[in-house]
């Protein structure tokens, strides 16, 4: 397939990382461009989360470099990755249960909550003008009226939203989304295209990791195809999809 | 008489809300379970003692205590902060079994097992703390600053962070927040608070020793954070309050002075468990254990 156009944002060159004698990540290569959505599939167990995870700095490649804006960011740690611009929604729901939905989508605005002697003299400013925001997004995606309900009160799909949420909150140059659609309704499951649709409009970048050939044809500019670690095609979603 | 132990009795209970409330911010509110804060105490006291018994002044022997205690804090978590809940505890366990030895063998600067006896109580701008109403006053003022600054830390975007790392540190780093700074004002700040209540104990009793540092001393101050709650300050004032006067009535229950001490770490560790199978939450506490 021909590359698309764009200034390189992401490039995983040769990466391995190896679980005993298991192969999670085997030699694996790719280039993501600037404002395309790349959707990467594959069978269970081909490496698809393991690559974020290495991506992040969550665990530590054997071998290879990832470069994010022409910068080495192999095995840097993951807040350093997340500071960089690479912002990752997990596959499991990684929200904290005893936070309101507010407090957890406020985390993602900035650092400036771990500055102790700023927070200590300061009377959270920041927090009633991002309150707004978080307010006015969740009207928009049908959720409103829980901004103050306690995470571990909401149903699986509504945690899912409020994270994505969370997750194109926190400064970004790319999204690393893991299985955003996986195990929630039909209803959230529209939510999630709608934001995923209008994110493209707006021409962010996203890799995300996807099963379901009817969201990656419309969404997904191309496709990488993992299996056992390995790349072994990428291609516009039409022809892979034909062919998988 | 009765006067004079009811002072007694709030000048204790205002010490060690310093020192639990300090503790409920490293274990309730940022997950560190550190089994070590009575170290922290012990420096406190230790600094106090010794920089009082050469007639240094209360503002340095004061400062002196907590900025070292924060040190220590500070110190603990750049060595095991990579380590998570039992290795954490354990590890803070360890740090405390050092201090503690340090205290006991250090003869020639602790006197050992003899301890420090008549560390002087605090002269300030001319008022005279030797008298038990004046010095309630002062450790009740300083109780309050105490709750005043870990509240308005804990109810900040600060104190957010820290419940993000108690419940999911990968979460919070993912998000950018660099864990291992959160967590180093976390401890520092936790050590200095117990620093402070080391530094009115030992000007408050005028005589310390190892073994008011030891490890039986860990089980009240955690017994009290546990029946409180997690990452409530309200019900760690109240648990304090409560246990305290509590076991108080023992004094006047059992004869034998020798058992007084273990009798109490056996009612404080029962109610430590009770509460962690009937009610996790503790009393005001918002997060199961």
């Amino acid at each position: 397939m021909e590359e698309l156009s764009g200034n390189k944002l992401l490039e995983v060159k040769n990466v391995k990382k190896y679980f005993g004698k298991v192969k999670a990540v085997d030699g694996c290569s790719f280039k993501i461009r600037e404002g395309t959505i790349t959707a990467l599939v594959g069978p269970n167990g081909a490496g698809k989360s393991t690559l974020f995870n290495l991506i992040l700095g969550i665990i530590k490649t054997d071998e290879g470099k990832i470069l994010f804006k022409k910068r080495d960011i192999t095995n840097l740690p993951p807040e350093k990755v997340s500071n960089l611009g690479v912002s990752l929604l997990f596959q499991q729901p990684r929200l904290l249960n005893n936070l309101t939905v507010s407090e957890n989508i406020l985390l993602a605005f900035n650092n400036e909550d771990t500055k102790f002697w700023k927070n200590l003299f300061s009377f959270n400013k920041d927090d009633r003008e991002n309150l707004k925001t978080i307010k006015t997004n969740l009207k928009l995606l049908r959720i409103d009226n829980c901004e103050n309900k306690l995470v571990r009160d909401l149903s699986y799909g509504q945690k899912r939203l409020v994270e994505l949420i969370r997750t194109i909150f926190d400064p970004h140059d790319i999204l690393l989304l893991d299985e955003p659609f996986m195990g929630v309704n039909p209803v959230i499951k529209n939510s999630i295209k709608e934001i995923l649709f209008k994110l493209k409009k707006q021409g962010e970048t996203i890799l995300f990791i996807e099963h379901d050939p009817d969201v990656i044809i419309g969404i997904a500019d191309e496709i990488i195809l993992m299996n056992e670690g390995r790349i072994v095609n990428r291609a516009e979603p039409e022809r892979i999809l034909l062919d998988f | 008489m009765i006067e004079s132990y009811i002072i007694h009795l709030v000048i204790i209970i205002g010490i060690y809300i310093i020192l639990t409330i300090s503790l409920q911010l490293s274990v309730g509110f940022t997950g560190l379970f550190n089994i070590g804060h009575i170290a922290f105490f012990c420096i406190g006291a230790y600094a106090t003692a010794l920089l009082s018994l050469d007639n240094y002044s209360f503002l340095l022997c004061f400062l002196v205590s907590a900025v070292l205690s924060m040190i220590s804090g500070f110190l603990l978590n750049f060595l095991i902060h990579k380590l998570k809940g039992d290795y954490f505890a354990i590890a803070s366990l360890s740090f405390l079994l050092l201090i503690y030895s340090i205290a006991l063998n250090w003869v020639s600067l602790t006197r050992g097992p003899l301890g420090l006896p008549g560390i002087p109580r605090p002269i300030i701008f001319g008022i005279d703390f030797s008298q038990n109403f004046n010095f309630l006053v002062l450790t009740i003022s300083i109780s309050l600053f105490s709750y005043l600054i870990i509240k308005k830390i804990t109810s900040s975007p600060f104190g957010r962070v820290l419940e993000g790392i108690r419940d999911d540190e990968l979460a919070m780093k993912v998000l950018g927040k660099d864990t291992f700074r959160v967590k180093s004002y976390v401890l520092a700040t936790s050590a200095f608070f117990a620093g402070i209540a080391g530094s009115l104990y030992a000007y408050y009793i005028n005589f310390i020793d190892p073994s008011s540092f030891g490890i039986s001393q860990v089980i009240p101050i955690l017994a009290i954070v546990i029946v409180g709650g997690l990452a409530s300050l309200e019900g760690t004032v109240m648990s304090t309050i409560i246990l305290i006067l509590l076991i108080e009535p023992l004094r006047y229950l059992i004869f034998n002075p020798s058992i007084i001490g273990p009798v109490r770490q056996i009612i404080y560790a029962l109610l430590a468990i009770l509460i962690l199978f009937y009610k996790p939450k503790g009393l005001y506490g918002r997060v199961e254990w």
